[in-house]
């Protein structure tokens, strides 16, 4: 007779052994192992990642945003599309082949969600839907071009600001941002961390300012390519992490051209947006947009981390939007009533500088009075009651 | 005679006696109608629903071939899993309930070696009842909306060939996730000699797991939970198919499968079998 036979509980070993390898070896994988990485300054990988010329690559993202809003009204029939990112966790697959070429589809249940771009001709999808927007975009808005405008208008910017003490090495633009933003923000590195496999450095963005909603901004930068592998936003509200976008695989080869070529499938309907695709958010909230427009420019108040900005609606806007003001909102589209139910399930708010309702969010809150004043900051609710206060006495004083 | 072929010739007879159950013909007919009676209730109706109902639904009207991801979108939520929960009931349990477990064990065959002709025959079940759920699914789409090329998730058209190749995938990777729970399923049955004691105790191990994957307080859990992939099945329609969640789960499940196996050996090579 064999021992295991004398002694049949012996083999309770077996399933013991397996389920101990399959936790130890789902651990391990998990863990975030010290990669053995030269440590660096938060100076050296600000260099690093303006170095970073990684424009090839496909992957996917995991994001999770939790800003602690209330329920927006349901705008998008539960099909998966894009503003659906603004909460709640996602994936989204990315591809990208140099600056003209770029591919970003949102997986959901179901649905999926895409934008495909070659060249100047973009391509929006919506599986649930089915349908298909083409947008042809204007010329200037490739981002090689976009970036190099950008800068021109930077270097003027900072011509007249600071002339003759122009960075002009990565090294000295990255001491220059340094030094500018060090004030506000106290820049680390925090040893390494492994993002989809990959080794990477983390930078450490930490308002010095103890009353931000912000408590700490991590960035995970590839320790071969420089490339930003995670961004992490933790807000002082809740103690966790607020936004927390993140490649969960990446492939650094080029995709094939045919990721990038979309033709719409029969059957579907096929819509043409001739306006610039820049247009689109705007227009998307006239109300919003005519404020732009009209409204004076927001007053700041507080520096840095903790600065509020305070704006004036134009007079139309605020009484539309005034919660329970007369004719406010007339009914004129479902839209604008789901709006106005919005704001009048917000907390009611009241001090010195009059009442209005309150957002109180993870990393920012809002606070929009009925005599039409909108304040908006990084900041508990309580500081912007104390800026509504104060810009009341700046303009009454004017 | 060599091992190989006596292993199969018991596989076949196992797989023959559980094909021969009237029960279990029942069962495939129960997972037969359930495509068949979402196809016709689709047709039925007018109104379409664009972007509402369960997966895929949606799309049915276009085209007979989504009957198919929808009918196993609804399936395996319950009706599969209780499918195989069932069968594996009566693998040990139900032998043992019977008294007929001793018999089997009189002939000179090994422990571990019925207990692997038992848990293959559960995998070749579990296949049969996912395969059963495409062909009547596709039977009765093409029947009623016609099958042609198929539009992906992405917007990519593709033929009816390759769609196919991607439902072979799904109902592949839904096997293997039927095979895992066959494996909990095989090991309940060596607990026990009551079969739908082991049945019921497997049917409400996965809809607890459901439910504990409903609950989104319970995220850190999520991942461990058999049933979590279960629904990535549908990634098979996108364009360039997207593997990272079904690999995932598919690790899970052969985790699971190992675990379970070997708790089942650990169990039934050293019980006392009495009746």
């Amino acid at each position: 007779m064999s021992f295991i036979e004398e002694h049949p509980h012996v083999r309770w070993v077996a399933p013991a052994a397996v389920l101990a390898l399959v936790a130890g070896g789902a651990t391990l994988t998990s863990a975030q192992a010290d990669q053995g990485l030269a440590a660096k300054t938060a100076e050296q990988l600000l260099v690093d990642l303006q170095g970073s010329t990684e424009d090839s690559f496909s992957g996917t993202v995991a994001t999770k945003v939790d800003l602690g809003l209330p329920a927006l009204p349901d705008q998008g029939g539960g099909t998966t599309s894009f503003e659906g990112l603004a909460s709640g966790a996602h994936t989204l697959r990315v591809w990208a082949d140099g600056a003209q070429r770029q591919r970003v589809t949102l997986l959901g249940d179901g649905g999926e969600a895409a934008m495909v771009r070659d060249g100047r001709t973009m391509w929006l999808w919506n599986a649930q839907e089915q349908t298909a927007t083409r947008a042809a975009l204007p010329t200037e808005a490739t981002p090689a071009q976009a970036r190099a405008r950008a800068a021109a208008h930077a270097k003027k910017a900072r011509a007249s600001a600071s002339a003759g003490q122009l960075p002009s090495t990565p090294q000295e633009a990255a001491r220059y941002v340094l030094d500018r933003i060090d004030p506000s923000t106290r820049v680390t590195t925090n040893g390494s961390a492994t993002v989809a496999g990959r080794a990477a450095h983390e930078l450490v963005l930490t308002p010095r300012a103890g009353d931000s909603l912000v408590r700490q901004v991590a960035i995970d930068v590839d320790a071969q390519t420089s490339m930003p592998l995670r961004v992490r936003v933790t807000s002082a509200a809740t103690g966790s992490s607020a936004i927390d976008v993140g490649f969960t695989s990446l492939d650094l080869d080029a995709p094939a051209a045919s990721i990038f070529a979309f033709t719409p499938p029969l059957g579907a309907t096929v819509e043409t947006a001739e306006r610039e695709a820049g247009a689109e958010t705007s227009s998307a909230t006239p109300k919003a947009a005519a404020a732009k427009d009209t409204a004076a420019k927001p007053q700041v108040v507080g520096t840095g981390w903790s600065a509020v900005a305070v704006q004036r609606l134009p007079a139309d806007a605020a009484r539309a939007l005034a919660p329970g003001a007369p004719g406010g909102a007339a009914g004129d589209d479902a839209r604008a009533n789901d709006a106005m139910s919005f704001l009048e399930n917000l907390p009611v708010t009241s001090g010195d500088w009059g009442s209005g309702r309150v957002v109180e969010g993870t990393l920012f809150s809002a606070i929009l009075t009925t005599d039409g004043r909108l304040a908006v900051g990084a900041v508990p609710a309580d500081r912007l009651q104390a800026a509504l206060t104060t810009t009341a006495k700046t303009s009454a004083a004017r | 005679m060599s091992a190989v072929s006596s292993f199969l010739r018991l596989l076949a007879s196992e797989v023959r006696l559980i094909a021969g159950r009237r029960r279990n013909q029942a069962g495939v007919a129960v997972l037969a109608l359930v495509p068949i009676v979402m196809a016709v209730a689709i047709r039925a109706s007018t109104a379409p629903r664009p972007g509402r109902g369960p997966d895929f639904f949606s799309s049915i009207a276009g085209n007979g071939f989504f009957v198919a991801l929808a009918a196993l979108a609804a399936e395996i939520t319950l009706f599969l899993p209780l499918a195989v929960a069932t069968l594996s009931g009566d693998a040990i349990a139900g032998e043992a309930h019977g008294g007929t477990l001793r018999y089997l064990l009189t002939v000179p065959v090994r422990r571990t070696r019925l207990l692997a002709v038992k848990y293959l025959s559960l995998v070749v079940g579990a296949a049969i009842g996912v395969a059963v759920v495409v062909l009547a699914a596709l039977a009765a789409g093409g029947l009623l909306f016609g099958l042609g090329p198929v539009t992906l998730l992405s917007g990519t058209q593709v033929g009816l060939g390759d769609a196919l190749g991607r439902l072979a995938v799904a109902c592949a990777y839904l096997t293997l996730q039927l095979a895992a729970l066959a494996a909990i399923g095989l090991f309940v049955s060596t607990l026990t000699e009551q079969p739908i004691g082991a049945t019921i105790t497997v049917t409400l191990l996965v809809m607890t797991m459901w439910i504990l994957d409903g609950i989104p307080q319970l995220d850190g859990l999520h991942p461990w939970l058999l049933v979590d992939r279960w629904s990535a099945f549908g990634d098979v329609m996108r364009d360039p198919i997207f593997w990272d969640t079904m690999a995932t789960g598919s690790l899970v499940a052969l985790a699971y499968t190992a675990v379970f196996l070997s708790a089942a050996w650990a169990r039934f090579a050293g019980k006392d079998i009495t009746s």
